[in-house]
This record gives C-alpha cells, sequence and structure tokens, in this order.
C-alpha cells in the first residue's frame, strides 16, 4: 500500500479532522468559524488532488504535450470556494449581530444569558 | 413551447423575482411580487405533475447540453410531488406573510423587500434540490437554501434567534461540506455527476471503500439537514426562535426536501440492494427513528413555549417518516413518502396558526394562552 505517494490526501484528512475538531472544542463563536473554514478548505484539497495528473499539464491543447489534468473537479471547487466564503460572510455578520444583543462572543456566557430569560 | 420549458423556469422565477423584491425597498410591492412568484411556481408545478402523470418522467438539459455532460432536470412522479408540497406551503406563506414581516420582525420597512428576496430565494434552493438530477447542482441548491435560511431565521425580535441561526449555521456547513466529500468521494470512482449515470456505473465499483465512504459521507450529511436524531440539535432552537412566517415554511419544506434527497441516494444514486442489503443501514435507521420519535414526543410535551413544542414534534415527525423509510417494504416507504405531505401540511398550518395567536396575544408561552377562547373566539386556536 502506498501511503507517502498519496500525502496530499493525507493532508486532506488532518486538515478536516483538525477543523472539525475546532468547530466542537471551540468556544468562541469567531474560532469557530476559523475552525469550519479550515474543514471547508480541506476539501477543496480533496477536489483539487483528485483532478490532478501525473505529469499532466492544464487542459489547453498544446504542441507537445499528451496528458492533461482533468478541469472539471477545479471548476467544481471554485462554486464551493464561493459558497464557503459565503457561509463565512453570514456567520461573521451573525456573530456580529450576537456581540450587539449579548456584550460577547463566548458560547458559555451567551448561554448563560439566555437561561436566565423567560420561555 | 413554453410547457417544454417548465422545468427550468420552475427554478429560474423565483431567482430572478429575488433581486427585483431587494431592489424595490416597497413593501407592498415586493410583497406582490413574492406572492406573484411563489402562485405561479405552485402552478408550474401542478403542470410538472400532471405532465408527468400522463406521459412519465420527464428530463430537461440544461441549456441544451444532453446529460450526462450538462446539468439535467430530471422529474418523476416522486418528484413532481415534492415540488407540488414546497410550492404549495410557499405560496401559502407568503400570502400570510405581509403582517407578520411588518409588525414582528427586527426590521426596517425599507428592509422588508430584502425579506422577500431571502424568501424567494429559500424557496428556489429548495425547488431545485429537488427538480435536478445532477449531485453538484443539488449541492449548490442546498446551499442556496441554506445560506437563506440562516439569516431568514436570525431576523426575529428574539435575541436567541441569533444564536440558533448561528448554531444551525455551523451545524447546516458541516452536514453540506460532508455531502459535498460524498460527491467528491463518487466522482472519482466514477466519473460523472449525474445521478442516473451514477446509478449505472456505481455497481461496477460498488465494493470498494471509497464508495463506501462516500455513502457515509452523503448518509450523515442528508440526515444533519433532516434533523434526525441524534443530528437534530439545532432544529428546536431554529423554529422556535424564527419569525413564525419563517418556522412555518422552513417546517413545512426544508427537511421534506432534505428527506427527498435522502430518498434518492439511497434508491436512485445507490439502488436498494447496496444501502440495504450491502450496507445494512436499516439496523442504524430503524433504531434512531424509533428512539427519535419516541423521544422526542415526549420532550414536545414538557415544552411551555408552543412554538418550540411544534419544533419538537417535527423532530419526532421525521422520526416516523424515516421509520417508513427504514423498513425497508413498499409499503413502508410509501407511508413515509405519504406521511412527508401530511407532516408538511399540518406543521405549516399550525405555525401559521401560532403566528396568528402571537400576533394577536403578543405571545406563544402556554400560560399567557389562557382564556384565548375568550379573546379570539373563532381564531385559528380551533386547529390545535
Amino acid at each position: 500500500m502506498d501511503i507517502i505517494g498519496h500525502y496530499n490526501y493525507w493532508i486532506f484528512v488532518i486538515l478536516m479532522m483538525a477543523g472539525f475538531y475546532v468547530v466542537i472544542a471551540q468556544g468562541n463563536l469567531v474560532k469557530k468559524l476559523v475552525g469550519l473554514n479550515i474543514f471547508q478548505t480541506s476539501v477543496f484539497i480533496l477536489y483539487i488532488s483528485m483532478g490532478k495528473i501525473d505529469g499532466g499539464t492544464a487542459p489547453i491543447l498544446a504542441p507537445g504535450w499528451t496528458v492533461y489534468s482533468n478541469p472539471l473537479p477545479h471548476v467544481l471547487i471554485l462554486t464551493a470556494i464561493v459558497v464557503s466564503i459565503a457561509t463565512t460572510a453570514v456567520g461573521l455578520a451573525l456573530v456580529v449581530r450576537i456581540h450587539e444583543a449579548y456584550g460577547v462572543i463566548e458560547e458559555d456566557e451567551i448561554h448563560r444569558q439566555s437561561e436566565k430569560e423567560v420561555l | 413551447m413554453t410547457s417544454a420549458h417548465l422545468p427550468v423556469l420552475q427554478v429560474i422565477m423565483p431567482l430572478i423575482a429575488a433581486p427585483l423584491c431587494a431592489l424595490l425597498q416597497r413593501t407592498a410591492a415586493s410583497w406582490i411580487i413574492a406572492v406573484a412568484t411563489a402562485l405561479s411556481t405552485l402552478l408550474i408545478s401542478i403542470a410538472l405533475l400532471n405532465q408527468v402523470l400522463a406521459a412519465g418522467a420527464l428530463s430537461y438539459a440544461m441549456g441544451g447540453w444532453p446529460p450526462p455532460w450538462g446539468i439535467e432536470y430530471r422529474i418523476d412522479l416522486v418528484n413532481a410531488y415534492i415540488l407540488l408540497i414546497v410550492s404549495a406551503s410557499g405560496a401559502l406563506v407568503a400570502v400570510f406573510a405581509r403582517p407578520v414581516v411588518e409588525r414582528r420582525m427586527r426590521l426596517r420597512p425599507e428592509q422588508h423587500g430584502q425579506f422577500y428576496a431571502l424568501y424567494l430565494l429559500c424557496l428556489t434552493g429548495l425547488l431545485g434540490m429537488t427538480i435536478t438530477g445532477d449531485a453538484f447542482n443539488l449541492f449548490v441548491f442546498l446551499e442556496i437554501s441554506s445560506l437563506s435560511s440562516y439569516v431568514l431565521i436570525s431576523l426575529g425580535r428574539d435575541r436567541r434567534g441569533l444564536t440558533a441561526a448561528y448554531q444551525y449555521l455551523i451545524m447546516g456547513t458541516i452536514g453540506a461540506t460532508f455531502f459535498l466529500i460524498g460527491i467528491g468521494l463518487l466522482y472519482v470512482m466514477t466519473g460523472t455527476l449525474n445521478m442516473t449515470d451514477l446509478a449505472e456505473r456505481l455497481p461496477a465499483v460498488a465494493d470498494t471503500r471509497t464508495v463506501r465512504a462516500a455513502f457515509a459521507f452523503l448518509t450523515v450529511g442528508v440526515s444533519l439537514k433532516l434533523a434526525l436524531f441524534p443530528l437534530h440539535l439545532w432544529l428546536p432552537n431554529a423554529y422556535a426562535y424564527s419569525p413564525s412566517v419563517v418556522a412555518a415554511f422552513l417546517a413545512a419544506t426544508a427537511t421534506k426536501v432534505a428527506v427527498y434527497v435522502l430518498l434518492r441516494i439511497f434508491f436512485t444514486i445507490f439502488g436498494a440492494r447496496f444501502s440495504f442489503d450491502v450496507m445494512e443501514l436499516e439496523y442504524i435507521l430503524l433504531p434512531l427513528a424509533l428512539i427519535g420519535a419516541v423521544s422526542m414526543s415526549i420532550v414536545a410535551i414538557f415544552q411551555v413555549n408552543v412554538k418550540r413544542m411544534l419544533a419538537y414534534s417535527s423532530v419526532a415527525q421525521i422520526g416516523y417518516i424515516i421509520l417508513g423509510i427504514s423498513l425497508v417494504s413498499e409499503s413502508g416507504l410509501t407511508g413515509g413518502i405519504v406521511h412527508l405531505f401530511n407532516h408538511a401540511l399540518i406543521k405549516v398550518t399550525l405555525f401559521m396558526a401560532l403566528g396568528c395567536i402571537s400576533y394577536r396575544v403578543g405571545a406563544v408561552h402556554i400560560d399567557r394562552l389562557a382564556g384565548l377562547g375568550r379573546a379570539m373566539p373563532w381564531g385559528p386556536w380551533r386547529r390545535l
């Protein structure tokens, strides 16, 4: 089994797990979003690596080249990057509003304040 | 010739009307546009259902690119039926929305148009998820509907709506990203994104770890979106603290469309044999559905906030629907699909009834609702 040869997939797994862990473990709302970003970025690496072919060039016909990388995953991931940016923007906007409403961005403190409110 | 282009009109119309609403900045005008658009999507989905009933499954090649290279919109009976549920709820809620938007939201008058824009975008996303036959296109529509629903949820006057929306954003994004990973792994194995094409090519490579991992990622990702117990944690707060219009719309449509996507994954893309014979998913789904249905119903009984009560009951109903699917029989599946419609109809009306009550009484707390019969003798509380 070739472990080192597929190192980019290992990076994908490590980044994904690291991002996922940050999302779960952090109480700070902004840091959670950072973790979410790492998590999403790892998927970009997955898509980009699977389109790449060893020795392949960009998919533009040119003399001297016979092997081309698959452009489709790269195009797909452009869409996913846009989605990820939009998610981050909405998330940060929500954090700003939460900060206006509660005065903090720590999950525990927000939870404590919410508990006191009537249902 | 328009009848041939109905599938794309279904998605394009609300998509074009949305920025129009946002630009108008006039409450009445943007409300009329939203209602007209929602009603026309309803008409289109009725026409589509008729076409499907008459001639079987429809296939629409987006931009004239033949599938599997281009994006295909594929409508069969299940599709057409879910489209009808979504667009009917969308139209109903749009008609009802105006007084709630004007009085019970954290919005300035010039922002009302933006509310309708988001509402139509959410409708676009949900209709698109239902109608598309392309796995990646489904992800894009999933994100369109999710992103707009995060914002819609945060618009209530209760500040806890903000944290509920944030929590939904985190969990929804994790779910959508899992879905994206699943699609990526499938693409690696088959080189296609078209669902029918995937179904043809998957059996040849089905016995690999990659395909099994893709199946797991897709299932977990979509289960997060449809709030399958124990992945439902975002739902109660999101419904309880969002404006009643939004709660009614999302309760009737968002989780239903996610259930439909799950059905597509199980039965169209992977096929029932792979999902239930090879992966034996029913042994996971059945207990979760049962625990969800029973425990969430019990939790719902003890809620004092009626909106929260309905939200927990929504999770329980999802349990019933998944239970029907996990029985892996024709009648179980039929029951689950029929219950989709039942639940959508009941929940949209219940949430709207509750919206009327909170509009009149100013509260959804069960103690404050005492004497409601005197305040609203002919009011919608009779539905409760």
